[in-house]
């Protein structure tokens, strides 16, 4: 009896010891390449000294509100139209303009125009970007491939951004940033309304203040978060996220719009 | 140029400058020109218009004898125009219109304008 018992334990050694063995033989997850960093600690956004790389494709097309599932082609056309109430908490006049501009296929599209996107659509034009940090002035550069290779200049110096009320408004706005632990946050105002600030024509007025969220949890991810303040537009606050992959080594192509409709 | 005109001038600048600006986002934001009336007897209009997030604030003939008007004024679900004024000797203006070409940089609005008892055809595009 004691020998029977003995052969059931190393029965089931055996068995334990085979299923240990076939998980120890599978591939290990491959472990995140960790958050780069400038040698004064800050979160280095851009590539590391020494090689090269930029930010390429967004995980979502367009903004719609964090939470919300909505499905849309690459250029921000909504799947099902019935859908375009909850991307974001529109006006009355805002929502019935969005779904104008969405069902005459974004046919007004000022970029058709070679106008610039601007604001958060920066990150969905084509060719990818670099955000590249300048400490010599002070400044974050956000350098763009495509939408006629613009870039964005953040004040890193203390400023903030201004009263829309008070200002000219301009295609880029006014912008300023801060460092809140490894995130970098963007305010931004002062924006003219003479372009779409997204794929798929969200509307805006020249009230909208954005503040966006920069963040690299690991090496190849850049995380995003942008909340869209405009009472003239929106019936509240609402923010959108999504993350952008990095693409490691290369550069960001150019790609001008007057190329394309020469093209 | 007396200092006056001088003055009313730098104003009027300014304002137009303001409202140079609005041209996109809200349909309605911006100046309008056109004119109303019956063939033969059009009087030109110009009718500046800012959406505050509830109201529209607007303008019928900017100057001097501006007449100023506040309300909702625009009915998204058809892109309905709807103004009430009153003009300078009391008369009380109707202004119904039809937004159109919305994604057109010069959108137009066409429909009736009543001052007093009569109604007559506008049409104006948008700056």
């Amino acid at each position: 009896m004691g020998h029977l018992r003995f052969a059931l334990l190393v029965l089931v050694a055996a068995l334990v010891g085979c299923a240990d063995g076939s998980d120890a033989g599978a591939p290990a997850p491959k472990a995140a390449k960790p958050t780069p960093r400038h040698p004064d600690g800050q979160v280095r956004f851009d590539a590391e000294p020494g090689s090269r790389g930029y930010w390429g494709r967004a995980s979502v097309s367009s903004l719609f509100e964090k939470g919300v599932q909505v499905a849309m082609d690459e250029k921000g056309l909504l799947a099902n139209i019935a859908d375009a109430p909850r991307v974001a908490p529109f006006q009355p006049w805002a929502l019935a303009l969005y779904e104008y501009r969405q069902r005459n296929g974004l046919k007004d599209d000022p970029t058709r125009a070679c106008i610039a996107p601007s604001g958060p659509r920066h990150l969905h034009t084509a060719g990818g970007f670099r955000i590249v940090r300048d400490p010599t002035y002070d400044r974050m550069y956000i350098l763009f491939g495509g939408g006629n290779r613009n870039w964005r200049v953040v004040f890193m110096d203390g400023r903030t951004p201004p009263n829309p009320e008070e200002v000219s408004g301009t295609y880029f706005g006014h912008q300023a940033g801060h460092w809140e632990g490894d995130t970098l946050v963007v305010e931004s105002s002062g924006y003219n309304s003479r372009f779409w600030f997204s794929n798929g024509g969200l509307p805006h007025t020249e009230a909208l203040r954005l503040t966006e969220r920069f963040s690299r949890p690991d090496f190849d991810t850049l995380k995003y978060e942008v909340t869209v303040d405009d009472p003239l537009t929106y019936t509240r606050p609402w923010t959108a996220e999504w993350t952008v992959a990095w693409v490691d080594g290369g550069e960001i192509a150019e790609q001008f719009c007057e190329d394309r409709r020469d093209g | 140029m007396s200092l006056r005109v001088k003055c009313f001038a730098v104003v009027l600048s300014l304002v137009l400058a303001v409202v140079v600006q609005s041209q996109e986002g809200f349909p309605l934001d911006g100046t309008w020109r056109g004119e109303w009336g019956p063939d033969g007897g059009k009087s030109a209009v110009v009718i500046v218009m800012k959406w505050d997030g509830k109201n529209v604030n607007g303008m019928i003939n900017p100057g001097p004898n501006v007449v100023r008007f506040s309300g909702p004024v625009l009915e998204p679900s058809d892109w309905s125009v709807h103004i009430e004024a009153q003009s300078r000797d009391g008369q009380p203006i109707v202004i119904e219109a039809k937004l159109a070409d919305i994604g057109s940089y010069n959108r137009t609005l066409t429909g009736t304008w009543k001052q007093g008892a009569v109604g007559q055809p506008f049409k104006m595009a948008r700056e």
